[in-house]
């Protein structure tokens, strides 16, 4: 049986180097050892309310953020970095200033994207705040939080060969989206409106990922990319002068932080913490590090 | 876009894709480990002189070689903790979960292997070796399992490259596994060929080293002498008993 226990050794010394490689499995680390941005709250500010935190937590004394870290500028890896703690981008440092003002540890779990809700449904997250809409069918199944004014555009290859100013143009053409999203449902809507008026429906290719939707273009598989302004500035920043926004969808959808449906506690408190960091100009100061303008907070109440 | 060699190159030696690759090992070894031994008792049972045991073995066989490996994954990551509370702390983690689904989901696909392999011993070898005075114990240890090793390795090693592929189906569990680092660094950087690329070359490396295991493992568990290119023709090379 040597082979036997020559397998079973190897495969324990494999499991131990698994368990031991921090970060890239997206198991919760030890609560507040290896989260750098969660020191104490700030220091001698007596001006400075904390907020009770709230009490119906799935770890004690720590907010458990589910996160899908692919997605800059909202929240995104630095270069060579994989522990989910030391992610960056908008909701990840507005997440932990929320965490610090109700004197919580912060927790980030890298979960994929069709799995957020999911996951918050399934009790493995206290909030989800990873740049979701607020939508009806999300709206369901999980309660809201909206912190920032979004809205999408469709964006084309500089100077606009296909020639599109407004939703109608797109009749006939091949676009790509993000699939699964309030994107979907409105572009199915766009296609379907172009077959009542007669017209070719939208050849609409979905996507799992930002980056693939993305990719189609430089391909010139698709003629046009109907996403968030927020994805399509980021990538208009790393491809300067090739491409240009056709139009823009009126910016009247909200990014929310999803939480559990029914529980006031951890709402309520959500909804104070962002409050007071809006109020202090922290979420302000935090969307101009990321290039974005502070007049979208405005939907914070 | 054209390929960036400097991309590629930081991709190849990038921190991402070494602990990405480490839990994609792991998860195979684990999941192949355990669905091999899962599939061994399968096997037996399917072959037992008991009615409840042979429809037991072939039921499980039935159920997890029809459902989709990613429905199983759903099914423990979603599912086992509404059935088990015990699961429903934050300690089942995504490869705990995946380790479980892909397991059981090997078990099955092992069990008919070896099934397989058992089958192709000539009963008159125990009827043979009981007759000389062996317990059924010894007669499985030293006389049937060795040569059922050596038929049945072929196809395990098809199913062990299959699994290690199959694990970044665990992305849906939100594990970071080899395959999801590299596509979390190209939604960063848009950089696919040079990511992907750099992927594949893991999955490249991984593969041949565990061929160079297989064909170690070979020849270390030929029983019958062979004859090296033989005047059989098509059966030359091939290991094939002395005939």
């Amino acid at each position: 049986m040597k082979l036997a226990t020559r397998l079973a050794a190897l495969s324990a010394a494999v499991v131990l180097v698994a368990a031991c490689s921090n970060g890239a499995s997206g198991v919760p680390t030890q609560a507040g050892a290896s989260a750098p941005a969660t020191q104490a709250a700030p220091t001698a500010e007596a001006s400075l309310v904390t907020i009770a935190p709230p009490t119906d937590l799935i770890t004690e004394g720590t907010l458990t953020d589910c996160v899908d870290i692919e997605y800059p500028p909202m929240e995104f890896f630095p270069p060579d970095v994989t522990d989910p703690n030391q992610a960056i981008g908008f909701d990840v440092d507005a997440a932990r200033a929320v965490a610090d003002r109700l004197g919580l540890d912060l927790e980030i779990r890298n979960t994929a994207f069709d799995a957020l809700i999911p996951d918050l449904q399934a009790g493995r997250c206290d909030i989800v705040w990873s740049a979701l809409y607020v939508s009806e069918t999300r709206l369901e199944v999980a309660d809201a939080v909206p912190y920032m004014a979004t809205g999408q555009v469709v964006m084309v290859p500089i100077g606009n060969p296909p020639g599109i100013t407004q939703e109608s143009d797109l009749c006939g053409r091949t676009i790509s989206i993000q699939g699964g999203g309030l994107v979907q449902e409105r572009a199915e809507a766009a296609s379907a409106a172009c077959e009542a008026a007669g017209s070719q429906p939208i050849d609409i290719q979905a996507y799992e990922t930002v980056a693939e939707e993305l990719q189609q273009i430089i391909g010139g598989r698709v003629e046009a990319v109907w996403e968030t302004d927020t994805a399509v500035l980021n990538f208009q920043f790393s491809h300067p002068n090739e491409y240009e926004v056709a139009y823009a969808l009126p910016r009247d959808d909200n990014y929310g932080v999803y939480y559990e449906k029914g529980s006031t506690d951890v709402g309520d408190a959500l909804t104070a913490a962002i409050a007071a960091l809006k109020d202090d100009g922290t979420l302000a100061t935090i969307a101009q590090q990321y290039g974005m303008d502070p007049a979208i907070l405005e939907v914070v109440e | 876009m054209s390929f960036d060699v400097d991309v590629f190159i930081t991709a190849l030696f990038s921190r991402a894709l070494r602990e990405g690759v480490v839990l994609t090992i792991a998860l195979t070894v684990v999941s192949f480990g355990v669905g091999l031994a899962i599939g061994l008792v399968i096997a037996l049972m399917r072959g037992s002189r008991y009615a409840a045991l042979r429809a037991a073995g072939w039921t499980y066989i039935w159920l997890f070689r029809a459902l989709p490996t990613l429905i199983l994954l759903f099914l423990v990551w979603y599912g086992l903790p509404q059935l088990v509370p015990a699961l429903r702390g934050p300690g089942f983690e995504p490869f705990l979960a995946a380790a479980i689904a892909l397991s059981v989901n090997e078990g099955a696909y092992a069990a008919e292997i070896i099934r397989g392999g058992l089958l192709s011993i000539d009963d008159g070898q125990r009827v043979a070796a009981r007759a000389l005075g062996m317990q059924p114990a010894s007669v499985f240890r030293r006389i049937v399992f060795p040569q059922v090793v050596r038929v049945i390795t072929p196809a395990l090693s098809n199913d062990f490259i299959t699994l290690l592929k199959l694990t970044s189906l665990a992305y849906a569990l939100s594990l970071r596994e080899l395959l999801t680092m590299a596509q979390i660094q190209v939604s960063s950087s848009f950089r696919f060929a040079e990511w992907y690329g750099a992927a594949a070359i893991y999955y490249l490396v991984l593969v041949s080293v565990f061929m160079l295991i297989q064909a170690w493992f070979e020849r270390r568990y030929v029983w019958a002498s062979q004859r090296r290119g033989s005047r059989f023709g098509v059966l030359r090379g091939f290991g094939g008993a002395a005939r």
